[in-house]
């Protein structure tokens, strides 16, 4: 956007100010500032031209745009700042602003605009419902649309290569023959070509890219990539900065919740955007400060890729989400281009070998973790046994295994309780879903045990102690969790204690 | 902003959120704009898509029955016979080749060499077999096997129903 030096300086004294400010959250970023941003290790000159007051600068600049008066400023070495933590840490913040104009504007706003509707819009709707149910009736409409596109592409790799001229034709007579296959056929993991090519057209929808992709994601889906984002690479460390302390699981399922797209329609970019600056941090701390918006760009196309072949296992729901766009065939040609660029670098690599069976993205393996597999007879005793666990005073003990995988000691009683009391069906898979379940609801299951509680606290002591529990439980009592034999003036004393501490 | 990027923008390969990056670059960097124009250039002297017609032979991974080349003929060094599982129903057999400049019909150039499968001798495990030379260099066979072949000028049905997945092919590629 051109913008004047005067205007430019403008802007930058907002920014100056909104960074001593220090919102929660920068503008144009949909998640909280993260913290650490001290770490930042800019150049003096860098610091110099993005927090040097004004009356330093020269009166005139050189550049007509945002981009170029910063980049002249940082390259023109006109004067050093003294680096601190502070300076890094207003730096940083400065910096941010910037980059969150450009999120709205380009990394979000660019995906779903500029669609134009054409009159060739219906015969790319029968283009995409042909390539869905494999007829071949369309075959020579799709290559009419879509051939010159791809070949641009694969020219371009070509020409990126310096290959020579025979070369490049005979890449572009495979592609002829080889592009209605691939879109057509399954590749190694059962999937047509095409779904990759149309989970690409979906990220131009509305809300796009991440948006109307997740939108066509089972339950199962959103569990899968909540996991895999817990526990792979970077986002890994990404996720624990932002999702606190719990287990991986518990990260995994409260990334689950921001991926609802009903619920939480900018759950996704929310976490995109907080791993986005946790990268950005990454590199500045090295000292990497001018390949910002190469970050971005990778670190958003990373996770636009994992979720569009997730978002293929399901023909349905993407031709579905397709076929309702308008501006179809702009859209697809777009998305031709993208998609054939792809290609085209897999098969530089074979020599344009034209291998169709192999996938243009790895399948996701991620297995659903969060996936609770038990019936509802199996899921019965749980009631019981979390009673149990109260009266014998191991309700911390519990909480701090959903919490952190394990229960802080080596006490024996919680060892009995996991080991023996809990029934084998909810042992199984190492307490997989018994952990998922109870870390769901344990609020709830043990305030509802309350009333049976106030009903045991109040017993009178005495012999009479354990016929009074057997009279108050067993008529509710789970066979499958045994019912203790001793022990009942302590049982008595937890469920007193329970009541008072009000935990 | 490197060459590649230059090259992904041209080749339509660059994501909504780079591609107004560099277009918002471009629009102010006559030195970037310039190099961009000398790579588009390049680009379009590497020439438009080749026209139809054309024989549209799926690569071998699309291929509709097993075909492959058998060890080089006893005492020829560049003779090979190809294999294939052909179907039950006898078919006619049209051989195409590829030596670099796109597909060409070898075989059948007259309606009087024409044979059937079930005129094709065959391998002790039931493979038809057919012998070929191979010329110098990488080149790619089609076998495909109508059902008719209409005669006196059959190829243009054939070409048409080779684009429509309506007859079997296979094909294979094969180095001397």
């Amino acid at each position: 956007m051109r913008i004047s030096w005067e205007r430019y300086l403008d802007v930058r004294d907002v920014r100056l100010r909104v960074a001593d400010d220090a919102p929660a959250s920068l503008p144009g970023w949909r998640c909280p500032t993260i913290t650490g941003l001290r770490r930042a290790a800019p150049s003096g000159a860098q610091l110099f031209a993005a927090l040097a007051h004004r009356d330093r600068l020269p009166r005139h600049g050189p550049a007509r745009s945002a981009e170029g008066h910063e980049r002249w400023l940082a390259a023109a070495g006109l004067g050093c700042h003294e680096p601190s933590p502070e300076a890094s840490e207003r730096w940083a913040r400065v910096r941010l602003q910037r980059l969150g104009v450009r999120m709205a504007a380009e990394a979000r706003g660019a995906w779903a605009e500029g669609w134009t509707p054409r009159a060739d819009d219906a015969v790319a709707a029968a283009v995409w419902a042909d390539l869905a149910t494999s007829s071949w009736g369309q075959r020579a409409a799709l290559e009419a649309m879509w051939l010159g596109p791809a070949q641009r592409a694969f020219r371009a790799v070509c020409g990126s290569r310096s290959l020579p001229r025979s070369a490049v034709d005979q890449a572009s007579r495979g592609l002829r023959d080889a592009l209605y296959y691939r879109l057509v056929l399954p590749d190694r993991s059962g999937l047509p070509g095409w779904l990759s090519l149309a989970t690409r057209v979906l990220e131009t929808a509305p809300a796009g890219p991440l948006g109307p992709l997740l939108s066509t994601l089972a339950p199962s889906q959103r569990r899968r990539l909540g996991v895999c984002a817990v526990s792979r690479g970077s986002w890994r460390h990404s996720a624990e900065g932002l999702l606190g302390s719990g287990t991986r699981l518990g990260r995994a399922r409260e990334v689950v919740d921001q991926l609802d797209p009903v619920d939480q329609p900018h759950g996704a970019e929310f976490l995109l955007d907080h791993h986005v600056q946790c990268r950005l941090l990454h590199a500045w701390s090295k000292g990497r400060c001018d390949t910002d918006w190469s970050i971005i760009t990778q670190a958003r196309g990373r996770v636009r890729a994992r979720v569009r072949r997730v978002a293929g296992e399901r023909p349905d729901a993407v031709l579905d989400a397709l076929l309702h766009l308008d501006a179809l065939a702009h859209r697809s040609e777009s998305a031709v281009g993208r998609w054939a660029w792809a290609w085209a670098w897999q098969e530089l690599g074979t020599g344009f070998a034209f291998d169709l069976e192999r996938p243009l993205s790895p399948p996701c393996e991620q297995d659903d973790e969060l996936r609770v597999d038990l019936g509802e007879a199996a899921r019965a005793p749980l009631t019981t046994w979390v009673l149990l666990v109260v009266l014998k005073g191991r309700l911390p003990h519990l909480r701090r295994w959903l919490a952190d995988g394990g229960s802080g000691d080596r006490d024996s009683t919680w060892g009995r309780l996991l080991s023996e009391s809990l029934p084998p069906a909810l042992r199984q898979d190492r307490y997989r879903c018994t952990r998922l379940l109870l870390a769901e609801d344990i609020d709830a299951r043990v305030a509802a045990l309350g009333p049976v509680l106030e009903r045991l606290a109040d017993l009178p002591e005495g012999r009479g102690l354990r016929t009074a529990f057997e009279r108050e439980l067993l008529a509710d009592w789970h066979p499958d969790v045994p019912f203790p034999r001793s022990g009942f003036p302590t049982f008595r004393a937890h469920a007193r204690h329970h009541l008072r501490s009000g935990s | 902003m490197n060459r590649a990027t230059l090259w992904k923008y041209l080749g339509g390969g660059l994501a909504p959120d780079e591609r107004s990056d560099l277009e918002d670059r471009l629009a102010h960097d006559p030195v970037l704009a310039g190099r961009l124009g000398e790579l588009r250039q390049a680009l379009d002297a590497l020439g438009s898509p080749p026209t139809p017609p054309r024989w549209a032979v799926p690569p071998p991974a699309a291929s509709r029955f097993g075909l492959s080349a058998g060890d080089l003929t006893m005492g020829a060094s560049t003779g090979t016979t190809l294999l294939f599982e052909a179907p039950p129903q006898p078919a006619w057999v049209v051989v195409l080749w590829d030596r670099g400049e796109g597909w060409e019909l070898l075989f059948p150039a007259t309606r009087a060499e024409a044979v059937r499968t079930d005129e094709l001798p065959t391998h002790s495990d039931g493979r038809h077999m057919l012998d070929l030379v191979l010329p110098e260099g990488d080149s790619g066979w089609a076998l495909l096997l109508p059902e008719d072949l209409a005669w006196p000028d059959p190829w243009e049905g054939l070409r048409d129903d080779l684009f429509w997945g309506k007859v079997l092919v296979a094909s294979v590629d094969l180095a001397r």
